[in-house]
């Protein structure tokens, strides 16, 4: 996708358009595999959704079931549940965004600006959290976390000689936890984009700066983060056109499952989750995630339009 | 031009996400496959001709001999296509356990399809998923059919959820049952039968087992009765009645003695097996209370049972410390919780020859205590039910397997108790029992599943069951009192919003609740106000009518 847009700028655009289209065959070639990779996992099933609008039946199938016109969504607002699962997934996305982003830039400027000879090994440790799954991470989560077992009821709040916490059951600490989750989890992969953007900035900006007797501070400020923010304009873009959307595995298994800690875990995509393996209706289901790409289409191109409005050059299109 | 650059790029932008709706987890998963069921319908006009032809001949000739050939003719004709292609037509039969695929399954598979080879011109695949994982893995493949299923067990999915769904093929379609199933229909009666209809399909068949049930059944492990010194006396059905207070003064004695110990493994459908109240419609908002004398819908978690339970709950875990304090985030089964050793006591519901099952998967004797009554309750008989997929590639074929399972005892044996000598060996009175060097914890194939399996009662009895357990079950069933809702089924279509909420509210609550988490008086509160607000007094009305509507018809 990238390489398509990216295509525009180099190509003469005040020749014709055979001439240009000629001098772009080399970018086309390379968007190619990832044009066909879209068509065939994006476009193909684009005709499914029709299902959001079906009364589902097996023996009819999708195409032959019965149009039940926007029954399917009324599940989603119909009950005073949609007003929390729709705060939830919005606030701890923005959240995540916010943190996430700062945290990461964060670490990607001290691995730049790191000489150890060990920094490929750090590098990959902070990784090592983006790879595992999520149903382990709950685990190691529920290590720490038991009631009767956990490591902070019988290690630290013990010797701090404070009584056991029933964490599963106690809500108030789960925005925390889960953004703390989050954060080990994603900050690692996060800073290797922003990493490989700080290593492709031109040495020499730095070395006139030291020149001119810029300390390492103020070079982050004027020459890191400015030419960083292209990278996160786009890295933000693309996150809040998920804003509809959550982890399942952070929302779902992290917390396990639990019903006393519905009301701040309980996103659109668990809420359907839920919905869909009690009441196994796939159209529901159909009709939640057309409705979550909806929303975030309307978003992203919202998004793009504020930042074309600021500063153009960092606009998606 | 540039225009154009701009329509490609916002069309990227859309595809893009859009496929983060496709790969955003289980709940969109369903629509990236649609695709594939665009080929569905079109297979499926040509499927009903297959079976419609053969039913039609069958007409014309005399009633018996020509059933009987038609019976044969399926199987003549299966053969020779296995002999042609060298590939014997397959039937999937999607089973489930508490402890998930055993390591003899390939074996008992083999030693089923050198049977069924030669007598139906058929192999079976047993496809064993643990009970936890069978729901979700099962109604994957019904939705998207890219992988064959033939049987499944509807209740595991939630037998009203199936039927609305349409996933169950009608066995009476051009007289299935009847033709290519006459041994089923010889054995489960037409009244059971009935009772597994849908809309006027049959959309299923029960297992043979007991329908009834003994409500409110704790088992305690032998070893530590003993050890606390309990005196007890077991009646003829091998079960102890008694009274929660009695239960209360055990578990005290219990809880003194090992207090490294948990007494008591919460989880299960603790409140459906501790009680008689029938959760018509497979659900617990609107419910009878007393089943078998009034058929009024009401709130249960208003009512005097209810409240009874959860403060009895409250009290063990709060006060007593009778269970753990994980017990909410740990789903392990409670037969494997006793299994494990760390657990002395779970609920439950009895039945005749319960004793040697719970002892099965208990790994270790346990004795079976009784402080409910019995009962036939609406759900008696599709509580358990085998349905066919309707998307079953050979519907005869899985119908004459299903036949072969219900009236033949070697089958039966097999997919039951395993092959003798490996799995099991006569004992000198005629029970079985393992062989050498075998037990519960190291068996290939002791999945203790028998209620859920075809025909049970055709199969040895294993040590400590009663010999003549099949006559004593059918008795039970009998002479239980029956609900007076038995065979309704809800049709829940006009209220899935109302059902999500209701059930959201329910994860939130009941577990807290039932497994003394919560105050019960607050808790309950809050619960009912949550539960008011989803819609529950419009449930309500709704089952009051279709259930008036039912016993109207009846």
């Amino acid at each position: 996708m990238a390489s398509t847009i990216q295509a525009g700028p180099y190509s003469d655009k005040k020749g014709k358009l055979g001439k240009r289209f000629v001098k772009s065959i080399p970018f086309y070639i390379m968007a190619l595999p990832a044009v066909i990779y879209l068509f065939i996992n994006n476009y193909m099933p684009l005709p499914g959704l029709i299902l959001a609008f079906k009364n589902f039946n097996a023996k009819k199938g999708i195409y032959g079931s019965d149009w039940a016109g926007f029954k399917n969504f009324k599940y989603l607002f119909a009950t005073g549940e949609a007003f929390v699962i729709t705060r939830n997934t919005i606030l701890y996305n923005l959240a995540f965004i916010v943190i996430n982003t700062v945290l990461a830039i964060i670490v990607a400027i001290l691995l730049s600006e790191m000489r150890s000879k060990f920094k490929n090994v750090y590098q990959s440790l902070i990784l090592l959290p983006y790879m595992i799954s999520m149903v382990i991470v709950s685990y190691l989560v529920f290590a720490f976390l038991s009631t009767e077992n956990g490591f902070l009821n019988n290690t630290v709040l013990k010797s701090l000689g404070k009584e056991p916490i029933a964490w599963y059951s106690e809500k108030k600490y789960w925005p925390f936890i889960l953004v703390l989750v989050s954060c080990w989890k994603v900050i690692g992969y996060n800073c290797i984009i922003y990493l490989s953007t700080i290593l492709g900035i031109d040495r020499t900006f730095y070395e006139a700066a030291a020149i001119d007797g810029a300390g390492k501070m103020k070079q982050i400020f004027k020459i890191t983060l400015p030419l960083l923010k292209p990278t996160i304009i786009m890295m933000t873009l693309l996150a809040i056109g998920r804003i509809f959307y959550s982890d399942f595995g952070l929302f779902y298994q992290v917390p396990q499952n639990q019903g006393a800690l519905f009301p701040v875990t309980n996103t659109i995509d668990t809420y359907v989750y839920r919905g869909l393996i009690q009441n196994g209706k796939p159209a529901l289901s159909a009709a939640a995630g057309l409705y979550q790409s909806f929303v975030g289409f309307i978003l992203i191109l919202t998004a793009n339009l504020i930042v074309r409005r600021i500063d153009a050059d960092s606009a998606l299109f | 031009m540039k225009n154009f650059k701009k329509l490609i790029s916002i069309l990227l932008a859309l595809a893009m996400i859009l496929a983060l709706a496709a790969c955003g987890g289980a709940p969109a998963a369903s629509t990236s496959e649609d695709t594939k069921k665009e080929e569905a319908p079109a297979e499926e006009p040509a499927k009903e001709d297959e079976a419609e032809a053969p039913a039609e001949e069958g007409e014309e000739p005399a009633a018996e001999e020509g059933e009987m050939s038609l019976y044969d003719q399926a199987i003549a004709e299966r053969k020779a296509r296995a002999e042609e292609t060298g590939e014997y037509q397959k039937v999937v039969y999607a089973m489930y356990t508490w402890i998930g695929k055993p390591a003899g399954t390939e074996r008992i598979q083999d030693a089923m399809n050198e049977i069924l080879r030669e007598r139906l011109g058929l192999e079976v695949e047993l496809f064993v998923l643990d009970f936890a994982s069978y729901r979700e893995s099962v109604q994957q493949i019904l939705i998207n059919n890219d992988e064959q299923i033939d049987w499944f067990g509807g209740n595991a999915l939630g037998y009203t959820s199936c039927c609305n769904n349409g996933y169950c093929y009608d066995l009476e379609t051009d007289g299935l049952i009847q033709t290519y199933g006459p041994g089923i229909c010889e054995l489960v009666s037409e009244a059971y039968r009935d009772a597994c209809r849908f809309n006027g399909e049959l959309t299923g068949i029960p297992p043979m087992k007991d329908i009834a049930i003994m409500c409110g059944a704790m088992m305690i492990g032998k070893e530590y009765l003993d050890a606390i010194g309990y005196e007890y006396e077991e009646n003829e059905n091998q079960e102890v009645p008694t009274t929660w207070e009695e239960i209360e003064n055990i578990f005290t004695q219990l809880h003194e003695k090992f207090p490294d110990k948990y007494v008591f493994a919460v989880g299960g459908n603790q409140f459906g097996q501790g009680s008689i109240v029938d959760n018509i419609g497979g659900d617990w908002f609107g419910v009878l209370l007393d089943p078998t004398k009034d058929t009024e819908v009401v709130n249960l978690f208003e009512s005097e049972e209810w409240m009874t339970m959860v403060k009895r709950m409250y009290d063990w875990n709060q006060n007593k410390g009778f269970m753990s304090a994980d017990a909410l985030t740990d789903t392990t089964s409670i037969s494997a919780k006793c299994k494990s050793g760390q657990y002395m006591a779970m609920l439950s519901q009895s039945k005749p020859g319960y004793k040697s099952q719970i002892s099965g998967e208990c790994g270790r004797e346990m004795i079976v205590f009784t402080v409910g009554q019995p009962i036939v309750k609406s759900s008696g008989v599709s509580n358990v039910i085998s349905c066919l997929n309707q998307a079953s590639p050979d519907p005869i074929a899985a119908m004459q397997f299903m036949n072969e399972m219900y009236t033949d005892a070697e089958l039966s044996t097999l997919l039951v108790w395993g092959q003798e000598g490996t799995d099991y060996v006569f004992t000198e009175d005629g029970h079985i029992t393992f062989p050498d060097g075998v037990d519960a914890q190291n068996a290939e194939w002791y999945h203790t599943m028998n209620w859920s399996l075809p025909n049970q009662y055709l199969t040895p009895c294993w040590v400590g069951d009663p010999l003549d357990l099949g006559e004593k079950t059918m008795e039970f069933n009998n002479s239980a009192p029956t609900s007076l809702a038995m065979g309704f089924t809800f049709d829940n279509t006009e209220f899935t919003a109302e059902y999500a909420a209701l059930q959201s509210a329910y994860d939130e609550y009941a577990n807290r609740l039932l497994y003394g988490f919560l105050d019960p008086e607050e808790g309950t509160a809050e619960f009912n106000e949550k539960l008011r607000a989803a819609g529950l007094d419009e449930y309500i009305a709704e089952k009051q009518r279709q259930l008036d509507e039912f016993l109207a018809s009846k």
